[in-house]
């Protein structure tokens, strides 16, 4: 039998094509429900905001972003932003590299696990941003203490979604892969780090919001500049407008940074639907 | 000098009180280029012994030789074909298929050549670069034989390749298996239940007890190759498959009314 003819036989090409255009059919589909449903919140908003007329509780979503709109221009938004950018940057970038190499080095080392989980499981489970008084001790009222609050807050979930997804690579393929003859490093590089990648993607995610909330909890502190000093400074001036200009930026950053890593995971991970 | 050759095996598993034996007191020989199936009961240690072949599986007395070579780990000489085809799901068609030359550090051009004329002779052309979840069941058991075969080993190990597949696409992969056979030559070690597929593919059957698997018959499969797939409704291939199922039919009884006889 002729081996084009065999695999008529056993089954012939799968619909992949056909496939693929269901799914971006639903995709879009999907797209246009959330555009839709934002679309939505934000009209209730700017109609209860008009029709309260209160502008120490409700203002209006336009004129939020028409109180943003004028701060970039004037140049007053950016050195905030860049400060908050800058803690949470440093700290994210740290704590996520960081992450995955003990999250690694836990999984790979049976005696690392012994030593260091019970330190993870009881930090990941304290809420971190109590801690920042003490970074204050450790670090000085400057940058540093704020870097280092983002840092805890996110090396966790990446961490342990590391760890988590190392360990739970299948057990069927480490046995092929053992029979062909790998060796550590390439279990590690052809199975164990590909299960592991959509975990990592999926903690770094988690760390995002975590590593939002301690910018914000860490310039509530001390400090004149960043969004988290804006917001404060808002509460305290009764200035409603500014309070959610500066929310709005923190999770417009949210969404944005979200949506960055689902891009990667994308990109990374071809072989997931 | 027999391709493979098993000298007073004995297999073991460490259970909670002491080791649990499995298979006891095998001795056989396999020529090379010899189709070989090995059937029993579930849970008569089948598996068990295609992975002491492939080095996974230390025997607790007695040794396996491969040409020879007395075997000491996972090595060149054997590759198995997955039950579960266990194929990387994040590495395409060619990737998966030429495995065993990436870890070997063959160089790309090399690598390419040896995957695409696999591809060509399991029947997967046009599919190089798709991801094992586009494939069928059929298709992805292709891929698992082909990525075996890449690493040219001297005896095929295969254990129960077939047997997720519905019926229709398991008698194609069964013709198909015979002409890959005929074409590259190996030594086969063919794990099954299905009684009738170790006959129609194999030279020998091997025909083990219930736990702890003892070699109860070695039977010699006259039919002359090349097989049709209609051999399967003669006379004679029936008689052949009734005679091995009576052989084993109490075990199979046993092991499927008691139930944990069956557990591994």
């Amino acid at each position: 039998m002729g081996a084009d003819e065999a695999g008529e036989l056993a089954g012939g090409p799968v619909p992949i094509l056909a496939d693929t255009a269901v799914r971006r059919d639903d995709a879009r589909r999907r797209r246009l429900r959330a555009c839709a449903s934002i679309v939505a919140g934000l009209a209730v908003w700017e109609l209860v905001a008009r029709a309260v007329h209160n502008s120490l509780f409700v203002v209006p979503f336009t004129a939020v972003v028409a109180r943003l709109a004028a701060m970039a221009a004037n140049g007053q938004l950016w050195p905030h932003v860049a400060t908050s950018a800058y803690e949470f940057g440093a700290g994210f970038l740290l704590a996520t590299g960081s992450g995955i190499l003990i999250g690694v080095a836990m999984a790979a080392s049976r005696r690392v696990e012994e030593y260091l989980d019970v330190w993870v499981w009881f930090l990941y489970a304290t809420p971190l941003v109590a801690l920042m008084p003490f970074f204050i001790i450790l670090f000085g009222v400057g940058l540093s203490a704020k870097v280092a609050i983002v840092y805890v807050m996110v090396v966790f979930p990446v961490l342990i979604n590391t760890f988590t997804g190392i360990r739970s690579a299948d057990a069927d393929l480490l046995e092929m892969i053992r029979s062909f003859g790998a060796s550590r490093a390439q279990i590690f590089r052809e199975v164990l780090l590909p299960s592991a990648l959509p975990f990592m993607l999926a903690g770094v995610r988690l760390g995002v919001g975590r590593g939002l909330i301690a910018v914000v909890v860490g310039e509530l502190f001390f400090g004149q500049r960043g969004l988290g000093y804006l917001i404060n400074l808002a509460g305290q001036s009764f200035d409603t407008t500014l309070l959610f200009a500066g929310v709005l930026v923190f999770a417009v950053a949210g969404v944005t940074l979200n949506a960055l890593i689902r891009a990667l995971e994308r990109s990374l991970t071809p072989w997931r639907r | 000098m027999a391709a493979l050759e098993m000298r007073d095996l004995h297999l073991a598993f460490a259970g909670r009180e002491g080791p649990l034996h499995v298979v006891r007191e095998l001795s056989l020989e396999v020529a090379a280029r010899e189709f070989v199936s090995v059937v029993g009961a579930s849970g008569s240690g089948k598996t068990t012994v295609l992975r002491a072949v492939d080095g996974l599986l230390r025997p607790l007395r007695g040794e396996i030789l491969v040409n020879g070579e007395p075997v000491r780990g996972p090595g060149p000489s054997r590759a198995v074909v997955f039950q579960r085809d266990c194929l990387l799901p994040w590495r395409t068609v060619l990737d998966n298929i030429t495995l065993s030359l990436r870890l070997r550090a063959v160089p790309v051009a090399e690598r390419m050549a040896a995957g695409l004329a696999l591809i060509r002779l399991v029947g997967l052309r046009g599919f190089e670069r798709h991801f094992p979840h586009q494939l069928s069941g059929g298709m992805r058991q292709r891929v698992n034989l082909a990525r075996a075969l890449a690493a040219d080993p001297d005896v095929l190990l295969m254990d129960e390749p077939f047997a997720a597949l519905d019926a229709q696409t398991r008698e194609v992969m069964q013709l198909e298996l015979l002409r890959v056979w005929r074409d590259r030559q190996k030594t086969v070690l063919f794990v099954t239940h299905q009684i009738d597929e170790a006959v129609y593919l194999s030279d020998r059957i091997l025909v083990l007890t219930s736990r702890p698997a003892r070699l109860r018959e070695d039977i010699r499969v006259p039919f002359p190759r090349p097989r049709s797939l209609s051999v399967k409704r003669s006379p004679e291939f029936m008689a052949l498959v009734d005679y091995i199922w009576g052989l084993i039919e109490d075990d199979v009884i046993a092991a499927a009314g008691i139930g944990d006889a069956a557990a591994p």
